[in-house]
């Protein structure tokens, strides 16, 4: 078994400056400034678990509420705000930030590196998060909580049946919740894909490393049509356009084709963390490598895919023809052998290795034990007649809670058995921990298991009670005992965890004699971690490698400007996609204000948006305004950074990557693309849907002139972006690249009135037509990307002016030179949507 | 891209088999079965409304393109692979410290063109079983 690599012997000051460089500012100054991934990891794993004993508490009032018929504690208006405030903070407030947090705190160290790409990200999406959980939750001090359930179906979160506050805090806080997880998700897809250990080949990097960038490409592809049905209600809400109302042609299955694309990947996406957690857990406790990684990696991949077809099985009862059943309920059958793959991979480990029954492996067995089950009662549920009798039944509260209590909630309390020693240096009781499943997993099964027989009974789910006659009395009060059992076992967590603090044993840096670098750090890892690069040759480093140092005389040469350094600044390693070999050093920002400030004006927003105040949203849209320009203002470090590599270099030094393809800005921008992207297509796909209504569909297509003019206009922005592209990369193109970027100035704002005014002479009338809605929401989304387009662009002829040759005004150019090559191209879909398609109908 | 320098000397430029074919290699199946899927809602949502005749014809036709088009995806993957690692045992590519991550992902672009094109096939059967259009659900007759 390996260790960390032994830092060279240095002197005492090169070592003082490296740790200095990571050091977090003392104080609440720390707090608010720090913006590493360990204490950044701490916070958010916090407050997301916070956020969980809320919405456990909420769960055992309802059952509390439940445990007799017509039993009197609750209101059904109460009752309606626990459900969906338990399914809210469960899904959105608990699950994927906490899986997200786990992988913030781990990966680095999991993938050998020393932070996450993007740092001021990271604290932007904590942040971000904890204002929009505070957010919602807030609505419960006033009474007005969200009351139209996790899923808000159309036309019960209209204003007109839903006429207070109560869904726009859910609408606007869900937002911002969904913005945190997906700006993490951008981290994670670079970290994984960008900042491994020399060697660690993607056919070496550990499972959970898979599932995180798998679920992070998940995220991006399944938030993002939820972020525009989520706008398109609230706007819906207000008055502003009629997307879902069907007397101006809306449709309200157009919410839930929109909610559910989102929302049964949603499921994939906490699930999959949870298998990558499993499989750590199970050969590090079998002592052996998982059987067949390249089948379980093929797994998690086809269970990505095949999420995203599955989504229209959770509307089998609104009407669709037998075909499109039948199509769907094979796609649901069909996920069960990518499942079926994983957990038969597990078996075959544990059935071949040497186990070791300590609590984190009992938790992963009690974990596939409910997870199949409640795999079985998936395939019933995707029988579209079997779904119509069961559908909103408490069959299906059972089957989800096998699914995701099974699947997801017991491979994370593993994942924290097993990690936490890391984290908090301190064992956790192994009594305790053992009483802690038992108690969990009993009362899990006496609370949910009789809920398939209430559901099969006929017991709708989302009631506050039931009458004596049912004869349901019997299995909701076992019910409601499992479930308090399960309760007392989840507080056994909180009771190891504080005896752990004040008395538990030293972890010392491996103590489950595990595989991955994780486990080469001291526990907890300092935050100058991997004060040398480690290099990989195994997919088991810790299990199958007798040094972590470099063996060729290359990487060692490479690296070695990484050992104990950089001073000044921090730094880390780019390698290679596939095989990871050392391709730059990377600036990585260190503490700053402002990711803090841009969330407190992103609150100012929330409110003012919740409040219709115009004074608020000015404030709120100055402060953001003000952090995005402190944001990309150049920092000190990164000064120092470039003048110890002088600019761009390699040969045979690795270069300092700030512009250009290599520079994990560059891959940002990829990502921001690829959201817009999916955006694009959610709203063409809406258009396309509510245009097939004629009701509110004008009799006239709309007019050509213009908009031609504009699309002209948008193939020379193409070229002039190009053009800013290709003279980033050579400094001496100074000329070129100032009139290039001028050029998209100057035709970015052409465009943008040139449609406007093609849209004024329309006559558009969104609020009274579904079809108007989707025109401007496809034309205000152009508008959008044009404006960021022109701020980017801005800040580059800024650079190109002032520093022409600075790699950090390049690097600016660069990536937005990739806007304007989207921006031109998603334009031509547009009109093509709005200005072509209706004359050929 | 533009003249951006930097790159170490020795480290070469990824993948060795260009990207566009590790992509359809290792995807190719994946996206065939999601064409699969979403063309096969969109004939039959356009068939059942507008009530053209052929609908089983139209999804069939699909079926087979799409599991063509898997097959393409896995040959390519087979093919590449043979070009890059044949002569070693067939999974020398997962073995460390021998294996390289492209034959690692060709490798399961192959499996997953074999899993994709089954389920293409296996999505393929409903318009056998059931009828096409119609009232998916036996509507309550209206109360008394």
């Amino acid at each position: 078994m390996s260790s960390a690599p032994a830092a060279r012997p240095r002197g005492e000051d090169r070592l003082k400056r490296f740790e200095q460089a990571w050091a977090s500012p003392p104080g609440l100054n720390g707090i608010i400034r720090e913006i590493n991934n360990v204490p950044v990891a701490h916070r958010y794993m916090a407050t997301a678990f916070a956020f969980f004993l809320a919405a456990g508490v909420f769960a055992i009032v309802m059952r509390t509420q439940l445990v007799r018929p017509e039993n009197a504690l609750l209101g059904p208006q109460t009752y309606n705000q626990l459900f969906t405030m338990h399914g809210t903070a469960m899904m959105f407030l608990f699950v994927i930030p906490f899986t997200e947090a786990l992988a913030t705190y781990l990966l680095p160290l999991m993938l050998g590196t020393r932070d996450l790409p993007f740092p001021r990200l990271t604290a932007l999406s904590y942040w971000t998060f904890l204002f929009g959980g505070l957010f919602i939750f807030s609505s419960l001090l006033f009474g007005l909580a969200p009351d139209g359930g996790w899923f808000a179906y159309v036309p019960l979160t209209n204003r007109e049946y839903s006429p207070g506050l109560n869904m726009d805090f859910w609408d606007i806080g869900l937002s911002v919740a969904e913005i945190a997880a997906m700006g993490a998700a951008a981290e994670l897809i670079v970290a994984v894909l960008r900042m491994r250990a020399p060697g660690m080949a993607l056919h070496r990097i550990p499972v959970f490393a898979w599932a995180m960038l798998i679920v992070a490409f998940m995220i991006i592809f399944a938030f993002t049509p939820l972020i525009v049905g989520t706008a398109m209600l609230e706007l819906d809400r207000k008055g502003f356009t009629a997307f879902f109302k069907p007397e101006a042609g809306g449709d309200p299955l157009l919410w839930q084709h929109l909610f559910w694309v989102f929302g049964h990947p949603e499921v994939y996406i906490m699930f999959l963390p949870a298998i990558g957690i499993a499989t750590q857990v199970v050969q590090v406790f079998a002592r052996r490598p998982v059987v067949s990684y390249t089948l379980v990696v093929l797994a998690l991949l086809t269970t990505a895919f095949i999420s995203f077809g599955l989504w229209v099985h959770h509307m089998f009862t609104t009407g669709l023809s037998p075909a499109a059943m039948g199509l769907f309920a094979a796609a649901s059958f069909l996920i069960a052998i990518p499942s079926g793959i994983q957990i038969f991979s597990w078996i075959a480990t544990l059935w071949t290795g040497r186990l070791v029954w300590r609590t984190p492996l009992l938790f992963v067995v009690g974990s596939i034990i409910i997870f199949v089950a409640g795999g079985l009662t998936g395939v019933m549920v995707g029988v579209p007649a079997f779904d119509a009798q069961v559908h909103d039944t408490y069959f299906v509260v059972a089957h989800l809670h096998y699914v995701l209590i099974g699947g997801v909630l017991f491979p994370l309390f593993a994942g924290l058995y097993y990690w936490l020693p890391k984290i908090t240096g301190r064992m956790l009781d192994e009594r305790l921990g053992k009483w802690n499943f038992w108690l969990m997993f009993v009362g899990f099964n006496v609370a949910f298991f009789p809920m398939h027989i209430a559901g099969l009974l006929g017991m709708p789910r989302r009631v506050y009670t039931y009458p004596a006659e049912l004869g349901l009395g019997g299995v909701n009060l076992v019910s409601t005992i499992g479930a308090y059992v399960f309760a007392i076992g989840v507080a056994l967590l909180l009771v190891n965890l504080l005896l752990s603090f004040r008395r538990g044993r030293p972890a010392g840096p491996n103590p489950w004699d595990a595989d991955t670098l994780e486990w080469s750090e001291t526990s907890p890892p300092p935050a100058a971690q991997f004060r040398r690069i480690p290099v990989v040759r195994s997919r088991h480093p810790l299990w199958e490698q007798d040094s972590l140092d470099p063996q060729d005389a290359q990487t060692e040469r490479l690296l070695e400007p990484l050992d104990t350094a950089p001073g000044g600044w921090r730094g880390a390693l780019v390698v290679t996609m596939l095989d990871a070999r050392p391709l730059a050093v990377v600036h990585v920002p260190g503490p700053t204000i402002w990711p803090f400030a841009m969330s407190v004006g992103f609150l100012v927003l929330f409110v003012g948006a919740l409040l219709e105040d115009l004074f608020l949203l000015g404030i709120g849209s100055a402060i953001t305004l003000g952090c995005l320009v402190g944001w990309f203002w150049p920092s000190k470090t990164e000064s120092t950074a470039l003048e110890e590599y002088g600019g761009e270099s390699g040969g045979d030094r690795l270069p300092l990557a700030v512009a250009g393809p290599l520079a994990n800005g560059a891959w940002g921008t990829g990502i921001l693309l690829l959201v817009l992207l999916t955006a694009l297509v959610t709203l063409i796909a809406s258009f396309f849907y509510l245009a097939d209504n004629p009701v509110g569909r004008p009799s006239d297509a709309p007019e050509l002139g213009l908009p031609g003019l504009a699309t002209g206009v948008a193939a020379a922005l193409a070229a002039a972006g190009y053009i800013v592209l290709r003279s980033a990369g050579r400094p001496e193109r100074v000329t070129r690249r100032r009139l290039a970027t001028l050029a998209v100035l100057g035709l970015g704002a052409t465009f943008i009135t040139l449609t406007a005014v093609a849209a004024l002479n329309a006559g558009l009338s969104p609020a009274s037509s579904a079809y108007d809605s989707g025109f401007v929401g496809l034309l205000g989304f152009q508008w959008a990307v044009m404006l960021v387009l022109l701020a980017m662009m801005g800040a580059a002829a800024l650079w190109a002016w002032r520093a022409p040759r600075d790699l950090r005004g390049r690097a600016v150019a660069f990536n937005a030179a990739l806007v304007a090559l989207f921006a031109a191209p998603s334009w031509v879909a547009v009109f093509l949507t709005l200005y072509v398609t209706p004359r050929l109908w | 891209m533009g003249a951006w320098t930097g790159r170490v000397r020795g480290i070469g430029r990824e993948p060795p088999v260009g990207w566009g074919r590790l992509f359809f290699a290792v995807f190719g199946a994946a996206l065939a079965w999601s064409l699969h899927l979403l063309v096969s809602y969109l004939i039959i949502a356009v068939f059942c409304v507008t009530g053209w005749p052929g609908l089983r014809t139209a999804l069939v036709a699909t079926t087979l393109l799409c599991a063509a088009g898997a097959a393409a995806s896995g040959v390519v993957a087979y093919r590449t692979w043979r070009a890059r690692v044949d002569g070693q045992a067939w999974d020398a590519a997962l073995r460390d410290p021998h294996g390289r991550a492209t034959g690692f992902l060709l490798v399961m672009g192959m499996v997953a063109a074999g899993l994709f094109f089954l389920i293409i096939l296996l999505g393929g059967l409903p318009p056998f079983l059931l009828p096409g259009c119609g009232p998916s659900l036996p509507v309550a007759p209206a109360a008394p």
